[in-house]
């Protein structure tokens, strides 16, 4: 087991590690805090677009998809 | 491609279409945004095709992080454009047929038994028609230019 991560090289020493990452998240975002995705219009100053979770996560996905292209 | 293959051996040149099973779910499981934007475009040209339904099933079993919902919106969003681009595609015939006989929406409407407004979705490609509509249009056009042919000039509708 010693060798695996060299087993899996081709994951651990990539270039786009980062990128791959951020697109799964904005494919599938899930916050530790999910509660708070249901009080976002209690947030100051926050555009009344962001205040429902559910245009957050489309837009996100929109994002994630267009990096794809 | 950044990813390596253990246990298949293929082709890498060749498109996703023609890759075993086994060679898109390591893709999925192990890949990274390369190889998913490689997927992603098979998917786009072939939504139906082997690509597409592995990564169906693959991704069903919604045990990958991220890329279950990223693929499964490229699938969707692939066969959508599909049936957008027929949807033009009778669009523009419909409205071809329509501009032949010279005849205003609500004239053209009225003859393949149909309403003026539904007839603008048509041909806004808001809505496709079905085969049955699709056929009386054809057939007010085809009998519009029968009609003229038999009188040798032109006619109003």
């Amino acid at each position: 087991m010693r060798g695996i991560d060299d087993y899996y090289a081709d994951i651990n020493s990539r270039p786009e590690a980062v990128a791959t990452q951020l697109v799964r998240q904005l494919a599938d975002p899930r916050p530790r805090d999910a509660e708070v995705t249901a009080q976002l219009s209690s947030y100051k100053a926050l555009d009344k677009r962001w205040q429902d979770w559910s245009t957050v996560t489309a837009v996100l996905g929109d994002l994630a998809e267009m990096l794809l292209r | 491609m950044t990813t390596s293959f253990r246990n298949v051996e293929f082709d890498h040149s060749e498109p996703p279409d023609h890759w075993p099973a086994e060679a898109i779910a390591t893709v999925i499981d192990r890949g990274s945004l390369s190889d998913w934007r490689q997927l992603a475009a098979a998917i786009r040209r072939n939504p139906w095709g082997p690509a597409a339904r592995t990564t169906e099933t693959v991704v069903g079993w919604d045990e990958h992080y991220g890329v279950d919902a990223l693929m499964s919106r490229v699938i969707r969003h692939a066969r959508e454009d599909v049936a957008l681009r027929a949807r033009i595609e009778y669009a523009e015939q419909i409205r071809a047929w329509r501009e032949q006989t010279g005849m205003t929406l609500r004239q053209f409407a009225r003859a393949a038994g149909t309403s003026a407004s539904r007839l603008s979705d048509y041909e806004n490609a808001k809505v496709a028609p079905t085969t049955d509509v699709l056929g009386r249009l054809n057939h007010v056009a085809r009998e519009y230019s029968r009609r003229r042919k038999a009188a040798g000039s032109p006619s109003s509708p």
